[in-house]
């Protein structure tokens, strides 16, 4: 079954017709994570040839540009997604540490505006 | 043991007609004359459940509606399979006219493509293999996979379609399909249905 951590999602100050609004990312056999805008989740399941799937989830970040990711916001989420495979089905909800401090007005920085999947090369 | 969520699929929902020609016959029309030849002018398409949907016409191999092509111009919204629908009598010259009230069947073909129906009621989607949602527009997102395809050179992905109206938003629409995944997730089994904020409506849901 597919571990799952949540992330939230930008222009949904409502809520869904069934709950908050956050996006999902699966994070069963993901290995590491990079970034400083966007965050790519990468996973050891095969891609093309010497690649493998990753996902890669776009923080808003001012329209782009702005590094919001932090070397101690991966290091969170490498605990995290150890976390997350360690209780199946807890789902937890990841947060920039920039959210907790940022004004109203920033917020949307620290949230995800696009989650795409591709391949990559391993790191 | 596969984990699913549900998308419930709209019934013959209200929605616009596709572009190009009608797929059924027309009656009605009284004579059909090429009038100098053409198609007429865009005339509206009255009746039905919907609104704001026109066409024109263009004369066949005899005077009978049944052989002249009626092809949307504007596709309107809100019109189903089944409605009962007319175009008035058409007299201008230089192209087309029919001396009569034209009447006509909406198919489901004519419209925009909606998979769902009273036999075919959700779209079931396994969720362990889904690695996301990404928002493409307010009336598409995809769920992405972790399964490659080669020949692509890219995910497998389902191609989630919503119809214009009523109205959701791309971060609400993918939203609201993880909510789905995350209830699955943490209660295997449970199989929940998608529900979607402003009861927009679920056209189809592919795997490409």
């Amino acid at each position: 079954m597919a571990n799952y951590i949540r992330v939230p999602l930008k222009d949904t100050s409502i809520t869904t017709a069934s709950g908050p609004s956050y996006g999902v990312v699966n994070v069963e056999d993901v290995y590491d994570v990079s970034g400083e805008e966007h965050i790519i989740f990468y996973t050891d399941i095969p891609a093309s040839t010497g690649k493998v799937i990753e996902t890669t989830v776009e923080y808003y970040a001012d329209g782009g540009g702005l590094p919001v990711v932090t070397a101690q916001d991966l290091e969170n989420l490498r605990n995290l997604i150890l976390s997350a495979n360690q209780n199946p089905g807890s789902n937890p909800i990841f947060s920039l540490i920039g959210e907790a401090t940022a004004a109203a007005a920033d917020l949307e920085d620290y949230q995800v505006e696009q989650i795409v999947v591709d391949e990559i090369a391993p790191i | 043991m596969a984990n699913y969520i549900k998308i419930p699929l709209a019934i013959n929902p209200a929605r616009s007609f596709n572009v190009g020609a009608l797929n059924g016959t027309a009656t009605g029309g009284g004579t059909v004359a090429d009038g100098g030849g053409g198609a007429s002018a865009a005339q509206p398409i009255l009746g039905g459940s919907g609104s704001g949907a026109t066409a024109t016409v263009t004369k066949g191999g005899s005077a009978a509606i049944g052989d002249a092509t009626i092809t949307i111009s504007n596709i309107g919204e809100g019109y189903k399979a089944g409605d009962e629908v007319t175009i008035a009598a058409y007299a201008l010259g230089g192209a087309t006219t029919w001396t009569a009230i034209i009447n006509y069947t909406i198919l489901a073909k004519d419209l925009v493509t909606s998979s769902g129906s009273s036999t075919n009621e959700y779209k079931m989607i396994p969720i362990d293999n889904v690695m996301g949602v990404q928002l493409a527009s307010a009336t598409s997102a995809l769920i992405e996979t972790n399964q490659w395809d080669a020949g692509a050179g890219a995910v497998l992905k389902w191609t989630v379609t919503m119809d214009d109206v009523p109205a959701t938003t791309a971060e609400h629409l993918a939203g609201d399909l993880a909510t789905a995944i995350n209830k699955a997730s943490q209660a295997e089994n449970s199989q929940p249905t998608v529900e979607f904020l402003y009861d927009a409506e679920c056209l189809s849901a592919v795997l490409s």
